[in-house]
């Protein structure tokens, strides 16, 4: 029986691509506020504090909860009246326990298989090689019931795997995970992302995890759009060079301040931004102007943890 | 290379079915459906035996007569493996993973009824069929029963089949509305139980139009006389069913309407679930 080819779409059209999206529960809660984004290929973290709505966008991307306005394409397929095309081209793992205890993982990977509609050959192939994959290896003939959460995670991802999907969402892959346990599995998303060649969405409150691997960024509050840019774009623009003089320091950081720098303290160093033009010459003729010696001259740049929460990053300062 | 939707239902059912009688899963899932299974087919085997020992002394069971004789097993059955079936993929949050891919509510419910009807099927249809043959070997010319018998596989099918269809819906119905597998089997049998006896009650109690639509009620009831009314048969001289007057196809047809009823409400249930 013939299953619906991907849509002939431009190789240059976003993977996803929602207009005015919305979605409200009852009269009080809007989870999901008009929100419009563009998501390309590659690994695409999406961020948000909790409640910002992350899960909810990925419920209606998914198919799995109707908007109560606007519209989205994922993969070129409509979100509404699309749902079963797309979802034969999609792979989730969700955030919460979804695993049955009492079966091992390559049955359920295999059922799994079976369920997304490849054959029997080709489902116990393909779910052998997805376990082996993920790094589970005697342990897949054991009920999941006596994994490890690290299992446990690998068998999520091996699920939504199996059936060679252009999109995988990740829900929070790291959940429950120990440091090692997190770093593993995000080496095996980058590798997923580039041995596979599927693009990823996924979410994640930890942004340490979505720098590492994630190429573009996508970050929603209340519901609604705050930015969407590539990693390097946000990072570039809270690139600073620290300065660090012999003395007067107080003094040259007027001097920049009124030349149109934005000029901050970091203990004993000035944090000069790089967002506009380049301060480099700014700082050495102004130095030298007010006889000073230039000890330190270093680019650096915040990382979005210090993008997101400067609060806290200026009390740890302290 | 994907299959089409078919399959997949298939697949989902093919798995199901596995599920109803523990296969891959720990002995215990086994021991119940298993055992309960091999009780249903205990009369057929007694009376097979007593027919190789004295088969003049013996009046067979009729098929028309067996679901009332292990109608009683049938409904353990389903109360224990309903839950396991439907329950367990709520419990679980499974269903998270089944409704992400291009499986409809509408598939899902169609592959879990199917997987149940078709182990009660199995079940009730197996001792049916050894009767059917042992009579034919019973007798002096075997080919010759078998021959002149063969109409009864028709009634015999399509009662099986009224049989599992009802019983599944009402059981995965009945089990989807909790997760928690002990209550969900509670209910299940109190469903039947309740049920049953309210019908024999009405009948006994009530008089003119209401006593004849009373065993309406009574699941046990309807899929008697459904059966009855496939094989063609008269009820028993002390049967509700003969108290009541109401012809045969009335039960059929409740019996079909119930079916369809509890797949709507079965459908529903799943759609307003949250995955």
């Amino acid at each position: 029986m013939a299953v619906q080819a991907l849509p002939d779409v431009s190789p240059t059209a976003p993977l996803i691509e929602t207009r005015e999206l919305s979605k409200r529960y009852g009269k009080q809660v809007l989870a999901v506020d008009s929100l419009s984004v563009a998501i390309g290929g590659g690994v695409t973290g999406l961020v948000g504090a909790n409640g910002a709505g992350k899960s909810t966008l990925i419920k209606i991307l998914l198919g799995l909860l109707d908007p109560t306005g606007g519209s989205a394409r994922v993969l070129g397929f409509d979100v509404r009246s699309e749902r079963p095309s797309l979802r034969r081209w999609l792979g989730y793992m969700p955030e919460h326990d979804c695993l049955p205890v009492d079966v091992s993982a390559t049955d359920f990977v295999l059922h799994m298989a079976r369920i997304s509609g490849l054959p029997a050959a080709a489902a116990r192939d393909r779910a052998a090689e997805v376990l082996r994959h993920v790094g589970l290896f005697e342990e897949r003939y054991r009920p999941i019931g006596s994994y490890s959460t690290g299992m446990k995670q690998r068998v999520k991802l091996a699920q939504a795997l199996v059936h060679d999907p252009r999109l995988l969402v990740l829900d929070e892959p790291t959940n429950g995970l120990d440091p090692q346990g997190r770093d593993e599995m995000l080496s095996l998303i980058r590798r997923v992302g580039s041995e596979f060649r599927m693009s990823i969405l996924m979410s994640s409150h930890l942004l340490g995890e979505i720098e590492r691997v994630c190429d573009n960024l996508v970050v929603i509050d209340g519901g609604r759009l705050v930015r969407s840019d590539t990693i390097s774009s946000f990072v570039e623009s809270m690139a600073v060079l620290a300065v660090e003089v012999s003395g007067r320091r107080d003094e040259l950081a007027g001097r920049l301040t009124r030349r149109g720098f934005e000029v901050s303290e970091e203990g004993s160093l000035l944090m000069v931004a790089m967002d506009g033009e380049p301060p480099y010459d700014a700082v050495r003729d102004e130095a030298a102007d007010l006889e000073v010696g230039l000890l330190r001259l270093e680019q650096r740049r915040h990382n979005l943890e210090d993008i997101f929460r400067p609060d806290e990053v200026e009390a740890q300062a302290e | 290379m994907r299959l089409g939707r078919a399959f997949v239902v298939l697949a989902l059912l093919s798995y199901s079915f596995q599920a109803v009688f523990g296969l891959g899963r720990s002995t215990v899932a086994k021991v119940i459906a298993i055992g309960l299974a091999v009780v249903a087919q205990i009369p057929a085997l007694v009376q097979l035996g007593i027919a190789a020992i004295a088969p003049a002394d013996l009046e067979f069971i009729t098929p028309e007569d067996y679901f009332g004789i292990v109608s009683l097993v049938l409904v353990l059955f389903c109360a224990f493996t309903a839950p396991e079936i439907i329950g367990r993929d709520q419990r679980t949050r499974t269903l998270t993973l089944y409704f992400s891919r291009a499986l409809s509510r509408s598939d899902y419910v169609t592959a879990k009824v199917g997987s149940l009807s078709l182990a009660l099927m199995l079940v009730l249809l197996t001792p049916q069929l050894f009767l059917l043959v042992g009579r034919a070997v019973a007798g002096e010319d075997t080919l010759g029963y078998l021959r002149d018998n063969v109409d009864e596989l028709a009634p015999i099918l399509a009662g099986t089949l009224t049989v599992g269809l009802l019983m599944a819906a009402v059981s995965l119905t009945i089990a989807s509305q909790t997760p928690r597998r002990a209550l969900a089997t509670g209910m299940v049998l109190a469903y039947f139980v309740t049920f049953t006896a309210l019908g024999s009650i009405l009948v006994e109690t009530l008089t003119g139009g209401a006593q004849k639509y009373a065993l309406l009620l009574s699941p046990f009831g309807v899929l008697e006389g459904a059966v009855l009314w496939l094989f063609s048969a008269r009820p028993e001289p002390e049967s509700e069913i003969l108290k009541t007057g109401l012809g045969g196809r009335y039960y059929f047809a409740a019996a079909v309407v119930y079916t369809v009823v509890l797949l709507a409400l079965l459908y529903r249930r799943l759609q307003r679930l949250a995955v």
